[in-house]
């Protein structure tokens, strides 16, 4: 069975959105920035049908994130709020799984995302994106919230943060309030590089 | 002239103390790691602290003040800001300041003597940064998750700041992260 893992963006002081997000500003009120490191890399072209781009350690490092995923879940607040910019092939290529309250049929897109919408909770999704995945790792694509209902679970078996070099004093936080985790964390990986450093971790 | 530094422990959730100003997490994630040289340098070359009520009431007085700074290890002047002069306890180890953020940094700069001044404390942090008098912020990443306590930077409705990464590396259980903000 493979691994229960995220890759998310955060600012320095914690957020993975500013203020206000919704459709049409999926990282809030200044969050674009968060993703700075991303959007010119080879990978993030190539993983959107497009080519060009940069290659080097961050292209590296978003290939790595996608290596291996069988399949993903995702909230409905990231889906909602991304789903008109991903477009008709969004970068997938797996099964995701959208933890919903409103059941819809499957939506298949080009390219070989299809989203499946679960409305019976979190770890349910978990358990339909595992046996999606078969062998491969299962991503939590985001946001924040089905993130930490699935550390909170103690789904979660490593993850990776890549901190933006900004403040944004408020918006969206990757982690909640109050106990977030059963086990400890362990700081396995440290890559700097110039838009971002990557930190990674193991749950234990 | 020395320079307006901002250094600090943050959580992985974005918190520089945990509930009821507990600094514990941040001195378990140095204890096995040696010696910091981030942490080292910016002690050595630190001339004067401006600090806040917050740290003063807080985690500072929760670990001796000013003779528990880094650890008993440095010595030099401490200003505390206060809105509130009157009510500052006679305390002969710092100098109270209530003359507003520009000026406080003014005296400050001036009694390190030409080293930098370090800023301890979120609030005071906040309101040098929003004055643009912040030169740097180093800032090493504990592998924690505190849940609650003081976080790093905090303003209703957002205030974002760009910042330079200017240097990295890693110690230990922790990663130590330096940039300057873009202004």
């Amino acid at each position: 069975m493979g691994k229960v893992r995220f890759d998310i963006s955060m600012s320095l002081d914690g957020f993975v959105a500013g203020p206000n997000d919704g459709p049409g500003n999926g990282l809030g009120d200044g969050g674009e920035a968060l993703h700075e490191w991303i959007v010119e890399t080879e990978s993030f072209q190539r993983h959107h049908g497009r080519q060009g781009g940069e290659t080097g350690v961050e292209s590296d490092l978003l290939d790595e994130a996608f290596e291996g995923v069988g399949a993903i879940v995702m909230g409905r607040r990231m889906f909602d709020n991304a789903e008109e910019p991903w477009g008709d092939e969004p970068p997938f290529r797996v099964p995701v799984f959208v933890v919903t309250h409103r059941g819809r049929e499957p939506l298949a897109k080009q390219g070989g995302t299809t989203f499946h919408f679960v409305t019976d909770g979190v770890e349910a999704a978990l358990e339909q994106a595992r046996e999606a995945a078969g062998d491969g790792d299962v991503a939590i694509g985001g946001g924040a919230s089905v993130i930490q209902q699935l550390l909170a679970a103690g789904a979660v078996d490593e993850f990776q943060v890549h901190i933006a070099p900004l403040f944004l004093g408020s918006g969206v936080r990757l982690f909640a309030d109050g106990e977030m985790l059963a086990g400890a964390l362990e700081q396995t990986r440290v890559i700097d590089s110039p838009g971002a450093t990557h930190l990674k971790y193991t749950v234990s | 002239m020395g320079r307006v530094l901002w250094h600090f422990t943050v959580s992985l959730d974005g918190f520089i103390a945990g509930p009821d100003d507990s600094m514990e997490w941040a001195f378990d994630a140095f204890k096995d790691s040696g010696p910091n040289e981030v942490g080292d340098e910016v002690m050595n070359t630190t001339g004067a602290i401006l600090a806040g009520r917050g740290w003063y009431d807080g985690a500072g007085g929760r670990y001796g003040r000013v003779s528990g700074i880094y650890g008993g290890r440095w010595k030099g002047p401490v200003f505390v800001i206060t809105h509130r002069p009157d009510d500052a306890p006679d305390d002969p180890t710092v100098t109270w300041l209530s003359d507003g953020i520009e000026s406080a940094v003014a005296t400050g700069l001036e009694a390190a003597g030409g080293k930098n001044l370090e800023i301890f404390g979120a609030n005071v942090a906040r309101q040098v940064l929003a004055a643009g008098l912040l030169d740097e912020v180093i800032a090493h990443v504990a592998p924690v998750l505190l849940g609650d306590g003081i976080r790093l930077y905090d303003v209703p409705g957002g205030q974002r700041i760009d910042l330079e990464p200017t240097a990295f590396a890693e110690s230990g259980r922790v990663a130590d992260l330096r940039f300057r903000p873009r202004v």
